[in-house]
């Protein structure tokens, strides 16, 4: 595919402009940039029959970049982002490394909204989770599935041992259900 | 249309670059990533929906940038609740159907499936994440799903595109239409292509208020070297002011005895959903599906597998 070979010369090529580099601090910048280089990605491939090709493709490329860089910095200052040299923690979204997860994330293991979404789970205001159940084994159903998952965090294996069904069976099932009950989790649950 | 650009002398990047494109992985990538790994409650699982999000995303970019739209509402990957229960990284992309973006990590060469995902997906797409998490890498796919996907035996990038179009749902066949006399290209009459073998049982228990339409389509199905052809059948009975009942019938092609063995014949619903499946043995003189009604406006498939090669026709009520 000829779009995969564009993407990625634009993505490796060191010849892209860098507007305004000067102005930013480099891991700020670095984000600007890439997100910059992310639309104009998306704008090549859809106008790409507007390339002319008596311009050089860098040259068309550079082009939108630099208008494309412009949005990026209006977007990203109407956060109310400052500009301050010394500070990352003017990003407006944290940008952790994969390093960086497991830290990131520690703070999970004390905060939860998990709570709200099991006592829905048991309330099951309009009755979808009960009446959902596997073929032929009306025990088995949505809700129990979902507890099993969300409240003993237990396995598929062991979930299928238990109620004596093929893993394939339940995930099949419960993927599903899933998709077709996301709509009544937003409903109850969206804050 | 996408010009050659290796003819173009203006040409200012290697074209021996590798085909496995490189999406950067911005400001909303990144929150997207953030909003839905949040408040979990267990970081082992928010560690995993953030990757699963961003590879996710860089999926839908690329995607996106091929011409494809996605469907974020039916994607379960983006909504808060999915990742409590399932370990899941799917995309739905619309026309077309549902797919998986594993992410992988740095220099990995086996990626694995979890068995929350090991079905209801058309094919295995596997990201490898940059270590900094700037940047995302489609590998390649798989159309089928394993415990493990060696990186080496992905399918190329570039041929997703032509995989994914063979899924892709047409405007449906509207049985109405059908019952008022309209015609549709590649569809004949039953007799056309089934002589005497015609052998639509018909429609039990209710009286048919008005007469059936029977019609048949002669389907190419199967993988380059083993080309085999059958005939779809499908008969529908209109059985009050807005209901039809339908069955569906696979004979083999007219110059065959018997349908293929392993050929899979089944029945979804709107969501892909399939209600009904069946499979031939050997020597199978015709395969049938159990009948079934409909109201108008009511939208469902016929599918068709033999191995890994697909059709689909979709019709409506």
């Amino acid at each position: 595919m000829y779009l995969s070979r564009l993407i990625a010369a634009i993505w490796h090529s060191d010849r892209l402009s860098h507007p305004q580099r000067g102005m930013w601090p480099p891991e700020l910048y670095r984000e600007l940039h890439g997100e910059a280089v992310q639309r104009t990605l998306m704008e090549i491939c859809q106008k790409i029959d507007d390339y002319n090709r008596d311009y050089s493709v860098l040259a068309w490329v550079n082009y939108r970049l630099k208008k494309r860089f412009i949005d990026v910095v209006r977007d990203y200052q109407k956060k109310g982002i400052t500009y301050s040299p010394r500070s990352q923690r003017d990003l407006a979204v944290s940008m952790p490394s994969i390093d960086d997860l497991d830290a990131y994330f520690a703070v999970e293991d004390s905060v939860s909204d998990a709570q709200l979404l099991q006592q829905f789970i048991d309330d099951d205001p309009e009755h979808l989770f009960r009446s959902a159940h596997v073929k032929n084994r009306p025990e088995v159903t949505f809700q129990a599935l979902a507890k099993a998952r969300l409240v003993e965090q237990q396995t598929w294996e062991e979930i299928a041992s238990e109620c004596q069904i093929s893993v394939q069976t339940l995930c099949s099932f419960f993927n599903r259900r899933l998709r077709k009950l996301i709509p009544y989790f937003q409903k109850y649950l969206q804050s | 249309m996408i010009q050659d650009r290796h003819a173009d002398p203006n040409s200012e990047y290697d074209s021996q670059l590798p085909i496995t494109p490189t999406v950067p992985l911005a400001f909303e990538a990144r929150a997207i990533a953030e909003r839905c790994s949040r408040g979990r409650g267990n970081g082992q699982q928010a560690k995993r929906t953030y990757l699963n999000v961003l590879a996710v995303w860089a999926s839908e970019f690329y995607l996106r940038c091929l011409g494809f739209s996605i469907d974020r509402d039916r994607t379960l990957s983006y909504s808060r609740f999915a990742g409590y229960f399932l370990d899941t990284a799917d995309l739905w992309v619309e026309s077309v159907g549902r797919l998986e973006c594993r992410p992988l990590m740095p220099e990995a060469r086996v990626a694995s499936l979890p068995l929350d995902v090991r079905s209801d997906r058309l094919a295995y797409l596997i990201v490898e994440l940059a270590p900094s998490l700037h940047s995302a890498t489609l590998r390649g796919f798989s159309p089928t799903p394993a415990a493990t996907l060696a990186i080496d035996e992905l399918r190329p990038i570039e041929t997703l595109p032509g995989y994914l179009a063979q899924w892709r749902v047409s405007a449906p066949i509207s049985l109405s239409a059908w019952l008022s006399g309209g015609a549709i290209a590649g569809w004949e009459a039953l007799e056309n292509l089934l002589g005497n073998r015609a052998q639509l049982v018909p429609l039990r228990s209710q009286p048919a208020v008005a007469a059936g339409i029977g019609r048949a389509k002669l389907l190419d199905i199967g993988l380059q070297l083993s080309d085999r052809s059958v005939v779809l059948a499908i008969a529908v009975v209109r059985q009050s002011d807005d209901t039809a009942s339908v069955r569906v019938q696979l004979f083999p092609s007219p110059d065959e005895a018997s349908v293929p063995e392993s050929l899979e014949l089944s029945m979804l619903d709107e969501s892909g959903e399939t209600l009904q499946v069946v499979r031939s043995r050997q020597q199978d003189n015709y395969i049938q599906l159990r009948s079934f009604q409909g109201r108008c406006g009511d939208r469902f498939s016929l599918e068709v597998a033999w191995g890994e090669a697909r059709v689909r026709e979709s019709f409506v009520f």
